[in-house]
C-alpha cells in the first residue's frame, strides 16, 4: 500500500490472528531509506489456542511504500483476522540519493 | 518593505544536510548570505547558528540540502530578526513557513478481507435421492419354448442308464 509521496514515520503494526502447530512469522517491508521494497522487520507469532491481538513496535521505520507479509510455518496454519498500522506523516523528508531539496518563497519577515 | 536584520536562525531537524540562507540585500536578487552544515543527528534537535552581519533583507529564502547519500528531515526554522527603517521592532523570533510533520499518529487499516461472525448454509455436493421407483429387469435366463428330442439309447436290458441332458438354452 502507498501513502501518496508523502513519507510517514511508523509507530507499531496492530493484529489480530490464530497461529496453530507452528509459530508463523510477519514481514514489514518498506521502501525507504534504500528505495527498494526491503524487509525492516522480521516477527515472529507464536502458536496460540484461540484468536489473539497482538501490537509489535516499528521503531520509527519510515515508507512511502509499506507491505506487510503474513507467512505461516511450513506446517502450521496462521489465520489473519484485521491489522492495521500505527503512522503518521513526516513534514518534509529530502534524500540526498534523490537530490532533493526543499526551499521556501521568499518570505517577508515583517515588522512584528 | 520592510528591511529585517537577521542575526540567529534555529533550525529544528533530523538527518545531515545543509542550509542556506538567501537575502535580497544588497541589489534585488536572492544571494546566499550564509550556509550553516546541518551535522548528523539521529534524533530531532533543535541547533542554532550566528549569521554573518550583513545578513538582511526584504526579503529572504532558506533552502535545506541533505547531504549525499543522507536524509534530512526540517521539522521547523526560526530566524532571530530586527525590523529597520521607517517601523523599527525589537528583536523577535519569526518562524518560517515549514510543512510541519503530524504529531498525532493515525490508524491505518490494512487491506485484509473481513471474517465474518455469521455462519452460512453451505450444500454439500450429495448427489439427490428421487422418490420415484424404476424397473430394473434381473437378468435371468430365457425359458426357450421349444420341445427338443432327446434320444433312447438301444439295446437296453432292463437296468436304467444315464442320458446327458442337453443344457436348456435356446439355440
Amino acid at each position: 500500500m502507498g501513502f501518496e509521496g508523502r513519507v510517514w514515520e511508523l509507530k507499531d503494526l496492530r493484529y489480530s490472528t490464530w497461529t496453530t502447530v507452528a509459530a508463523g512469522t510477519i514481514l514489514i517491508k518498506t521502501d525507504l531509506p534504500s528505495g527498494g521494497m526491503l524487509t525492516r522487520k522480521t516477527v515472529v507469532v507464536a502458536t496460540s489456542t484461540e484468536r489473539i491481538t497482538d501490537a509489535i513496535p516499528l521503531d520509527g521505520i519510515e515508507a512511502k511504500q509499506l507491505q506487510v507479509k503474513f507467512i505461516p510455518h511450513a506446517t502450521g496454519f496462521m489465520r489473519v483476522y484485521q491489522a492495521k498500522v500505527l503512522a503518521r506523516p513526516i513534514g518534509v523528508f529530502l534524500s540526498g540519493a534523490n537530490s532533493d531539496y526543499y526551499e521556501t518563497q521568499p518570505i517577508s519577515l515583517g515588522a512584528s | 518593505m520592510i528591511l529585517n536584520l537577521m542575526r540567529y536562525v534555529a533550525v529544528s531537524y533530523s538527518g545531515a544536510g545543509a542550509l542556506a540562507i538567501k537575502d535580497d540585500v544588497p541589489g534585488s536578487t536572492m544571494t546566499t548570505v550564509a550556509t550553516v552544515t546541518l551535522s548528523n543527528q539521529a534524533e530531532r534537535n533543535e541547533v542554532r547558528f550566528q549569521l554573518p552581519m550583513d545578513a538582511r533583507g526584504f526579503n529572504i529564502r532558506v533552502r535545506f540540502t541533505p547531504d549525499g547519500g543522507s536524509t534530512l528531515r526540517p521539522f521547523s526554522c526560526r530566524l532571530f530578526c530586527k525590523a529597520l527603517g521607517g517601523e523599527p521592532s525589537a528583536w523577535r523570533w519569526v518562524s518560517l513557513p515549514i510543512p510541519a510533520p503530524s504529531e498525532d499518529w493515525q490508524e491505518i487499516e490494512l487491506p485484509i478481507p473481513p471474517t465474518t461472525d455469521d455462519w452460512q448454509e453451505i450444500t454439500l455436493p450429495i448427489p439427490p435421492t428421487t422418490d420415484d421407483w424404476q424397473e430394473i429387469t434381473i437378468p435371468l435366463p430365457a425359458t426357450p419354448e421349444d420341445w427338443q428330442e432327446i434320444p433312447i439309447v438301444a439295446g437296453t436290458d432292463g437296468k436304467w442308464q444315464f442320458v446327458d441332458m442337453p443344457s436348456g438354452e435356446a439355440s
